[in-house]
Formats: structure tokens, sequence, C-alpha cells
């Protein structure tokens, strides 16, 4: 696997090779034979073959029917609804901010929204280009794909995991890391976190470097890890007793244990978080009728009292807490005083009878300036203005049940 | 372990023959058409116009920013890399503005190659734009004060006729001296042409970054504001708009300069918010444009930018 890793990584050589001979042609210089190509790329830096650079983030929202199989791509900036492949047996659906994964029993398939965010850190470049189909990862129910700008990790129910180039997570030899761990493995800070066990003692953190050698062990302890979360402040994961911050400083890392503060039953603590992407304010419900918010930048959590929730996210500081609830409306909510400050009129056509767990409950996806609810009965996705009293902004009717959504283009 | 080497091997082996057919192909291609004046090679496409008139025949003339693209992103291509390492001299903005390409000429330079930092020649302002991260940085976007401009045109004729050899040194001083004469009229003019807009209209509200210099050379305001996302033009509400709505009011002024993928729809939902007409017009910034596209020179950019400016300022 090395030797492919190696070959591949001949990629730039050889084209800086056809591009200097085709230079040759193109101009009358002679560029010195041999010199400056390494460390330059073959292609100008923020170019991408076939991508166009726009003025602002493109929003697309990829959509499944689990029922038939059926998937679309919504264009939130035209409006327009894009037809994309059957997959028949499809269970679950999540996203990068520009690949959907479309989870089935036995294969991930992985559809190129054609839209997404690059981070420059004092600047962002947002691109739109073709919807396409991009390939097969490996996996079945229960499967988790992490990825960042430079690779997808697909860990599967059992704690493998590998690591793919994600340019072409579908195509390239996965790196296989050694061992297994517990929940899913997470790129971040050019790195990976993991959690590990030892016999039935509690998790611990390990940080690994891409090609899975451990690099660091921060002090740690995470009993029945679930859920996990990225943002500027770090990696976020769950445990039995509150949330574990794993965080890069200067190449360092540290892991720090964020606690409820008080006894959380099981039943009621966070599994699973929810958050707009680059927001360090992520959700989670707590229980049935409640949600957690944890405040990443000032380790804290806060529990919000609300109906029966069905989904719950928030865009973060200043904006409200969205709560869909057994209602079929969606609740706002102050996440520092706890107070409703809104409610919608009921928008499902079927509201489901409780929170199970995840797949087929509609979800509330969140940006920057809207949120998106699916409704697979009513066959239509909303577009919801939370700065504005949770106003319905938009409607968009649909042919197909879309009981999957994520949103794309960040 | 053994992979590991093993691969090396074939790594270098590999390396080996692509040198070998690299060497052979330029061996063969390019012995026609040889162009043996100096070479000059610059980063941005501003600064290769205002090279370009400077240098005149007397020298190639690289620019490795191509039309309509960002200074702050664009890279290099292995040809580029090696052409900056074998030019007579390199000329860039530097403050930082060239982020993916300063380790290209910090190697040219460190192989001895002559740079020239125009930016940082050109007595540089720094950013006070209120926003924390970037305050007190020096600001690179010196361009957009023609006088500042003169300033680095006239150092860089100097060290065009000290590093690149084989220049006329007389044919490069009249040119610069014909380009220093443009520049001032240039100068006289937007001068002229600002002064015609009331003073208390003279504010830019806009979403560019890069024109701190002209506001503090012909005494403008910039306001900055942020550009409603597309997916909101469809359905606004006041809070989407704000940015915008509180800096024109701010500034008393019904135009705004922004990029916008969809500047018509912004100026309607604009009006619809704010009642009266309102204009969006959009301004070249950091790029030129191809030729005859409206900002093709640096010249054509600055006089574009200025009537833009003026008329939206003044029209009612």
């Amino acid at each position: 696997m090395f030797v492919r890793k190696h070959v591949t990584s001949l990629t730039p050589v050889l084209l800086s090779a056809v591009l200097l001979t085709a230079s040759c042609a193109a101009h009358d210089d002679e560029p010195g034979p041999g010199t400056g190509s390494k460390g330059a790329s073959p292609t100008p830096h923020g170019h991408v073959d076939g991508a166009t650079e726009a003025a602002e983030q493109q929003s697309r929202l990829i959509l499944g029917d689990r029922a038939t199989g059926e998937t679309r791509v919504l264009d939130l900036v035209t409006g327009k609804v894009h037809e994309t492949a059957r997959r028949a047996g499809v269970t679950g659906l999540t996203t990068d901010g520009r690949y959907g994964y479309f989870h089935g029993t036995d294969g991930i398939h992985v559809l190129d929204s054609g839209a997404w965010t690059v981070d420059h850190g004092d600047h962002v470049h947002y691109y739109r280009a073709k919807i396409q189909e991009t390939g097969e990862l490996p996996g079945g129910t229960g499967t988790s794909v992490r990825s960042d700008a430079g690779v997808t990790v697909v860990t599967d129910t059992r704690g493998r995991a590998g690591v793919h180039p994600r340019s072409d997570s579908a195509t390239g030899t996965p790196v296989r890391l050694p061992g297994s761990y517990a929940g899913a493995v997470v790129p971040y800070a050019e790195h990976l976190i993991a959690l590990t066990r030892d016999g039935d003692g509690p998790a611990r953190v390990v940080v690994l470097d891409r090609s899975g050698k451990r690099v660091a062990s921060p002090a740690s302890e995470c009993e029945d890890p679930r859920g996990d979360a990225v943002t500027r402040r770090g990696v976020v994961l769950g445990c039995a007793d509150g949330a574990l911050l794993v965080h890069e400083d200067d190449g360092g890392f540290t892991a720090e244990k964020i606690p409820y503060g008080e006894d959380v039953p099981e039943e009621e603590r966070a599994t699973g978080f929810r958050h707009r992407p680059g927001s360090t304010a992520l959700t989670a419900p707590a229980g049935k009728n409640a949600v957690w918010v944890l405040d990443v930048t000032r380790h804290a959590w806060t529990r919000v009292e609300t109906g029966q929730v069905i989904a719950a996210n928030t865009a973060g500081e200043g904006a409200p807490l969205v709560v869909l609830e057994d209602d079929g409306a969606l609740h706002g909510y102050d996440m520092s005083s706890g107070r409703e400050t809104a409610v919608t009129d009921a928008l499902l056509k079927d509201v489901p009878k409780a929170v199970t767990g995840g797949t087929t409950a509609p979800v509330i996806e969140i940006d920057r300036s809207r949120a998106y609810l699916n409704d697979p009965s009513g066959r239509r996705v909303y577009e919801i203005d939370y700065n504005d009293g949770l106003r319905v902004a938009r409607t968009f009717d649909l042919d197909v049940r879309p009981s999957l959504m994520v949103e794309t283009g960040r | 372990m053994s992979m590991r080497a093993r691969a090396a091997r074939v790594r270098a082996l590999l390396l080996t023959l692509v040198a070998f057919l690299v060497l052979a192909a330029t061996a063969t291609g390019c012995t026609g058409g040889g162009d043996d004046r100096p070479r000059i090679v610059v980063t941005t496409n501003i600064l290769g116009d205002i090279t370009r008139e400077i240098a005149g025949d007397e020298a190639g003339v690289s620019v490795l920013m191509k039309p309509n693209a960002d200074p702050h992103s664009f890279g290099l291509s292995a040809v580029q890399a090696a052409e900056l390492e074998n030019a007579d001299l390199v000329v860039h903005n530097g403050l930082g503005l060239e982020e993916n390409v300063l380790r290209h000429v910090e190697a040219a330079r460190a192989a001895g190659v002559a740079t020239f930092a125009a930016g940082e020649a050109a007595d540089p302002l720094s950013f006070h734009t209120g926003a924390a991260d970037v305050d007190g940085e020096p600001d690179p976007h010196f361009w957009t004060d023609p006088d500042r401009v003169r300033k680095a045109a006239g150092l860089l004729a100097d060290r065009i006729v000290e590093h690149v050899e084989g220049v006329d040194e007389k044919t490069v001083r009249d040119n610069a001296a014909r380009y220093d004469g443009q520049l001032g009229d240039l100068t006289a003019w937007m001068e002229k042409t600002f002064a015609a807009v009331p003073e208390d209209r003279r504010a830019l509200v806009t979403n560019h970054h890069v024109f701190g210099y002209l506001a503090d050379r012909f005494g403008l305001r910039v306001i900055g504001a942020v550009v409603p996302s597309g997916t909101t033009l469809a359905s606004p509400s006041s809070s989407d708009l704000r940015s915008l709505t509180q800096a024109m009011e701010e500034a008393g002024v019904r135009t705004v300069f922004v990029d916008s993928s969809q500047p018509t729809r912004l100026a309607e939902v604009l009006r619809q918010e704010m009642g009266g007409d309102v204009d969006v017009v959009a301004l070249y910034s950091e790029s030129l444009t191809e030729k005859g596209q409206g900002a093709g020179t640096y010249l054509d950019m600055m006089r574009a930018n200025t009537t833009a400016m003026a008329e939206g300022l003044t029209g009612d």
C-alpha cells in the first residue's frame, strides 16, 4: 500500500514534465530543465477543473427517499431540482459539506453535490460545479464517514477504519488504520482523532497521523462514547458524563472534559450532535422534552426545556434554538433564558410518533442565514428565516418523499 | 519498512526517468524560437501591466496571475516556478498579498534572483477597517492610490536598469517618464472627478476591502457591509439586508459598490426595503480583466472605477 501511495504522489511530477514540454511549444522562453518543479502544484492553486468560483456561498440540499431510493439535489440559489441516480435500499444520508454519502446495507454511494467552500483562514472561496455520481465506498449499516479537506475516513461498526484521499475517496486504495476504535475516527488539524479502549475501561483519546501512526495520547477518559462533531475549537466527543473536547494548538493536542455538572440519566445524555458547520454551539436532544446546547467556547452545557423533541439545531450565538416538536411545528427558544420566542404553524403533514434516534425523522439543517426542514409526507422542504420569527421564506415542492436530507456548499 | 525502502527506490528510478524525458523533450522542442531577451517575472497582473509599460520591448515580461483571478489565492504551475527562479528580476506586490506565491519568491531570492516588492516600496498604510483581526496589519492594496503606483513605478524603473542586464537604460527611462506622465494625468483627473461629488456623499458602501488607499488619497469614506447570501434574496427579511441598509443610512447614499452574483435582484430587494431608487454597482478590485473587457490595463481599471464611483455617488 505504501508503494501505491508513493506512485500516486508521482502524478504531479509527471504532469510537470508534460507541462514543461508543452511550454516549449507555447512560449519562446526556455525554462531551465529540471529546476523548480518541486513544491509547485501542476495546476494553479484555487483553480478546480470544471468548477466555477462564486461570489457567495452555493447552498444545495441533497435529498433521498428511503422507500423508493430516489434521490435529488435542490439548488437553493436557483431553486432548481436536479434528478440524480436511484439508490435502492438507502437507509441513511450524511455529508461532509460537499459530498453526500448514501448509506446502504452493503455499501455507501458517493454523490458530489457540486457545491463547496474552501476556507483560507482570513477569506473563503465558494465553488459551484456539476453534480455527479462519484462512486462507492465500502461499508454497511452503521458505518460512519468523516472528512476534512484532505481525507475521508470510513469507520465500520467493528471500529476498523480506512483513510481515503478525499478527492477520489471512492477509487483510491485506503490506508487501513491499525487496530480498532470506539466510534468514528475523525480527521482534524492534519491528524486523526480516535478513541481506543482496553478491556472494559473507559475509552481514551489517541491522535494518529494520516498514515495511522500514533503521535499523541492526551490524558482523557470517555465512558460509553456516542456522537461526535468538529468545531473551530476542536473535536467534540459525547461521553456518559459530558463531552470531551480534543483541541490542537501549535502542534500539541489536549483533551478536556466538559462535564454535565449534574447526574444525567442515560436516556437524557447527548448521543448525537447537530450544529451549523463552523459554529461552536452544538445541540442534542436531552431525552424526550428538552434539548442540550453545548457552548464549546464557554465550555458550558445548557438544558432547554421544550415540547416533545423530534429534531433540533441552532446557528449559534445570537440565533434561536430551533426545535421541531411533536405538534409538527418549529419552535424557537432563546438559548440563554430558555424562553420560547417563536412558533410556526404546523408544517409537517405527518408527524412521526417519537424520536427514533435518527434516520426516519425529519431533520433541521442550518446555515448562516436560513434553516431547512424536510417534510417527507408532504413531499416538500421548508426554508426558514430563523432571524425573522421562524418565517417560512420559501417552500420547495418535490416529486419525491424527502425522508433524508443534508445541506452542502460549506 | 522494507516496503517503504522499495517504494523509495522505485520513486527515485521514476524521477530519473522523468527528468531524462524532460531533458530530451526540452532539448528537441525548444531549440526553435529562442527569445534571448532578459526576463522579468511579475506576480500580479496589475503589476504586470505597469512593468510592461516601463520595460517596453527591452525585456520579456511574464505575468504569473491570470486575468480575472484572485491575487490572494492564485498559485504557480511547475513551469512558472521554474521561470521565477531563472528570472533576471522578480516583481511582486508583497505585504502578504500573494499568499501562495511568496515561498517561490523567497526561493528565487535565496537563489540570487533580484526581487522588488512594489507594495512595500510604496509607503504602505495599515488597515483600519474595524475588523480586529486585520487592523494594524499593512494593507497590501496600494494600487488604488495612483500616486503610490507612481512612486513604485519610478523605483521599478531603477531596479530594471540596475538588475536586468542588456536593457537600454535610455529606453527604459523614457518609458518610465512617459508612464509617469500618464499616472500624473490619471491622478489629476481623479481629483477633479471626485471633487465634483458633493462632499457629504463621498462614501463607498462596499464589500471590497481594497479601497482604503483610494479613500485616503481622495477623501472618501469606506463603509464596509456584508452582502446577503444568494439563498436569502428570493425571500429576504429586513435582518438579511440590515448590514447593507444600515451602511447606506450611515453614509447617506443610495448606491452600493458590491460584488453579488445577483446584482439586479439585490437592487430590487433594497429598493423594496428602503423605498426609492438603489443602485448596485460592481467595481474592479484586485485583478485586471482580459484586454477590452473593461479593465485590461491599470489605467483602464482606475478610470472605470472612478467613473463608476462618481456617477454612482452623484446620481439621484
